[in-house]
């Protein structure tokens, strides 16, 4: 049954697909996306023209704009070895060597900035034996500040080996309405489940979006939802362009997951503040890379079938929190990402990663993810471990695409 | 370059690794058994473990306040041998209980140590029982909890004097971290700093222990997973010192809660599945399985749950269950919480359940 219902999803959205907009031709789409000039970086802009291909952000205009005194910038070889040596201790090193040196010395002040807050967090837990009453600062303080660390090495060894070559851009604005619908193969050797069928929907409603995550195992009793909003503070929307692909959303929703097999269910109401910097506004070197973090709580309450215990006898705060480092790619139209991060919650179905001695039950779990789009349809892929290793692909489908920026006055040959 | 990048992607997935206590409950299995001189002997359920053997002479380390050893002499030469039993009650005696065979105390050089001879019928295996005189009866009785001494093993003598103190405490069980390191160097000096405790002293490991080979701890001190009863109350110690139970070891625990489902059960495992301070997540890796674990204790009516690796006091339910967390052995403790060295006193009525778990403060 559960396969039946997977499959009529799949072919109802092929059916009514083309019925959510217009597609344009490879040429009006590249048309389209020329005129699509960066505002003013602080600025978003309405959407109003007629043609529906989703824009990227060319940053040719940027080489063009460059002042002639600017070093040129050559990733490579040699850069890359100096981002890891002496990269690993001094991040920036490869962008450095490759000619875009403030970026290399940006890169280097946050990877100090971090390494402080890393530093005293860490000290700040060992001296209070991870005290009860200042682990809501110290934890989330370490998590970040280890989040950035990573992020400024792995920036450097990206933009040490691609230089001024970008691997793609960041969608300026994005689809009004997104589903996935795909397959997930959860290895637990606590759980009997294995296979899952994995449906994912998120709409733009001005700019808030609403999301929903859903598996459904396929040769067990268990099943996981949730619902989120996401209010956009910066950053793209359906309706509204942005210059880059920074976001800074605010989270709020719920999950509910039921262990039929193991006798248990648990709600999750949880609030998060998740940020995403598009690196080309840090560095020339870095265009096409992203970092991202978050951090927030959630509110575990469980409900045991155990006889006598009501709805809710245990409730459990959780760190919400992660981080991520990843690049935009332009593989399909309009391309799309490959993102590695962390993810600190350790209730999902990868857990949390084993570190011995000190650590034991800390991680979380770590994951690689990416999506290429293609015009209305695309493919993603996840693979997670932690206590428990995940693969899966899905199949996505962008309906109601963002429409093109008009051109403004000074960009066109007449008057408008 | 290569080389680095294979070493990383072990260390990376050595960190993933879905089930690090695997090992040390396969060896779980291998504990309480040897075979020396043509003669195999075996601890039932491994509540006893072999820590040297010579032809004529064992030397044991008990887990538990009574258990049983099979002896099979099978065309031995050797019928005469020597057993020193280690951390065991002190008034417990060694008796037959089938077979041929004779036992004679020898010596009983501290509380906890005793000295038998016992001779075995070359014709046939026998079957001995060591246990305290009351270790099947149901009055009122008393023991004591300690965890996460870890570097703190130079002063533990004195937590340990304070126990001595209270003539009414049986036997002192612990969630583990005793050592930092977990060595076999520490281990054995733990043993060592034991002799000033005149009751025995039961533990599974902490997370602490994961830090040497797992072939240690068995070596030492025996099962890192086991379960006994005395007096009419169950004891399960389960390893958790990884943030997860093997599956292997819920097998187990399945048949042992099923077993104590009508008696007095208390539920033993260093890291507890859920941290009280849930933002810490000093606990299980997966809050999947910490629910599922939290469920089987409730369904099993396991009446308490002790626990260590936060080193403080905590008392809070979970799934109905009383749970504690008592890490006061005198590693690094937990600042601002009101409390410093310390062990729990626990009064237990095995007709009614657990009577009341007091904090006795040594500093």
């Amino acid at each position: 049954m559960k396969q039946l219902i997977t499959i009529g999803i799949f072919a109802a959205l092929w059916l009514a697909g083309p019925a959510f907009g217009q597609e344009l031709t490879d040429e009006e789409a590249r048309a389209a996306s020329s005129k699509a000039r960066a505002p003013d970086s602080s600025a978003t802009r309405s959407v109003r023209d007629v043609s529906t291909s989703p824009a990227r952000f060319q940053r040719a205009e940027r080489a063009e704009d460059a002042p002639d005194t600017q070093r040129e910038i050559k990733g490579g070889l040699l850069p890359g070895m100096a981002s890891l040596v002496p990269g690993v201790l001094l991040h920036g090193s490869g962008t450095f060597v490759a000619g875009d040196r403030e970026t290399g010395l940006k890169l280097l002040k946050w990877q100090g900035i971090s390494t402080l807050a890393l530093a005293a967090s860490f000290t700040e837990l060992v001296l209070t034996g991870a005290s009860r009453k200042t682990i809501w600062l110290s934890a989330p303080t370490v998590l970040l500040s280890f989040g950035t660390f990573t992020q400024t090495w792995l920036a450097d060894i990206y933009g040490a080996f691609s230089g001024a070559h970008s691997t793609g851009s960041a969608a300026l604005a994005l689809p009004k309405l997104r589903l996935d619908v795909g397959y997930r193969y959860v290895f637990d050797p606590q759980f009997d489940y294995r296979n899952f069928t994995y449906l994912a929907a998120e709409f733009w409603v001005d700019r808030v979006r609403v999301s929903s995550q859903n598996w459904l195992a396929l040769d067990d009793a268990n099943v996981r939802t949730g619902l989120l909003g996401d209010w956009r503070i910066i950053g793209p929307t359906h309706d509204e362009y942005a210059s880059n692909g920074s976001t800074l959303d605010l989270r709020m929703g719920a999950r509910f997951a039921r262990f039929g097999g193991e006798g248990f269910s648990v709600l999750t109401p949880e609030v998060q503040m998740r940020g995403r910097l598009d690196l080309g506004e840090v560095g020339r070197s870095l265009e096409g890379a992203f970092a991202d973090a978050s951090v927030g709580l959630g509110f575990e309450v469980y409900d045991y079938d155990a006889a006598g215990l009501p709805f809710g006898s245990d409730v459990n705060s959780l760190l919400l929190g992660g981080f991520g480092f990843g690049l935009y790619h332009d593989v399909g139209n309009p391309g799309g990402e490959v993102r590695l991060y962390y993810d600190h919650r350790h209730d999902t179905y990868a857990g949390g990663a084993h570190l011995s001695d000190l650590g034991g039950g800390v991680p979380g779990y770590f994951g690689i993810e990416t999506h290429f789009d293609f015009g209305h349809w695309g493919i993603g892929a996840d693979l997670k471990a932690g206590s428990a290793y995940i693969g899966g692909l899905n199949v996505r489908y962008n309906g109601w695409m963002p429409m093109a920026p008009m051109p403004t006055v000074s960009e066109s040959e007449g008057s408008p | 370059m290569k080389r680095l990048v294979v070493i990383a992607i072990c260390i990376t997935a050595a960190s993933c690794a879905l089930r690090p206590a695997q090992t040390r409950a396969e060896l779980d299995e291998q504990v309480g058994k040897t075979e020396v001189a043509a003669t195999s002997w075996e601890v039932r359920d491994g509540l006893a473990q072999f820590v040297d053997e010579q032809p004529g002479e064992l030397t044991l380390w008990a887990q538990a306040p009574m258990w049983s050893l099979e002896a099979d002499p099978a065309d031995a030469s050797t019928t005469t041998w020597r057993l020193r039993l280690n951390n065991v009650m002190p008034d417990g005696e060694l008796d037959v209980v089938d077979g041929d065979a004779t036992v004679a105390r020898v010596d009983q050089p501290h509380p906890t140590r005793q000295v038998w001879d016992v001779t075995l019928d070359a014709d046939g295996p026998a079957r001995f029982e060591f246990a305290p005189p009351d270790a099947l009866t149901a009055e009122k009785w008393r023991f004591a909890a300690l965890s996460d001494v870890q570097e703190a093993i130079g002063t533990v003598g004195e937590i340990f004097a304070r126990i001595n103190a209270d003539e009414r405490i049986r036997f002192v069980v612990s969630s583990g971290d005793i050592t930092d390191i977990g060595s076999a160097e520490e281990l054995s000096r733990f043993q060592d700093e034991l002799r000033a405790l005149d009751v025995p002293f039961y533990t599974t490991t902490g997370n602490h222990e994961e830090g040497s080979p797992d072939d240690v701890w068995p070596k030492l001190f025996g099962r890192t997973n086991f379960h006994f009863d005395f007096k009419g109350t169950h004891f399960s110690f389960v390893d958790s010192g990884s943030g997860t139970v093997d599956p292997l070891v819920y097998d187990w625990l399945d048949g042992w809660l099923a077993h104590a489902r009508d008696d007095v059960h208390v539920f033993i495992a260093h890291i507890a599945p859920i941290d009280p301070v849930g933002v810490r997540n000093g606990s299980f890796r997966s809050r999947h399985e910490a629910a599922k674990l939290q469920q089987m204790l409730a369904e099993g009516r396991v009446d308490l749950s002790l626990h260590g690796h936060v080193h403080s006091y905590y008392l809070f339910e979970r799934a109905g269950v009383p749970s504690y967390i008592s890490g006061g052995g005198g590693a690094i403790p937990e600042r601002f919480d009101g409390i410093d060295r310390h062990f729990l006193v626990v009064d237990v009525a095995p007709s009614s359940g657990v009577d009341s778990v007091g904090v006795v403060r040594v500093d």
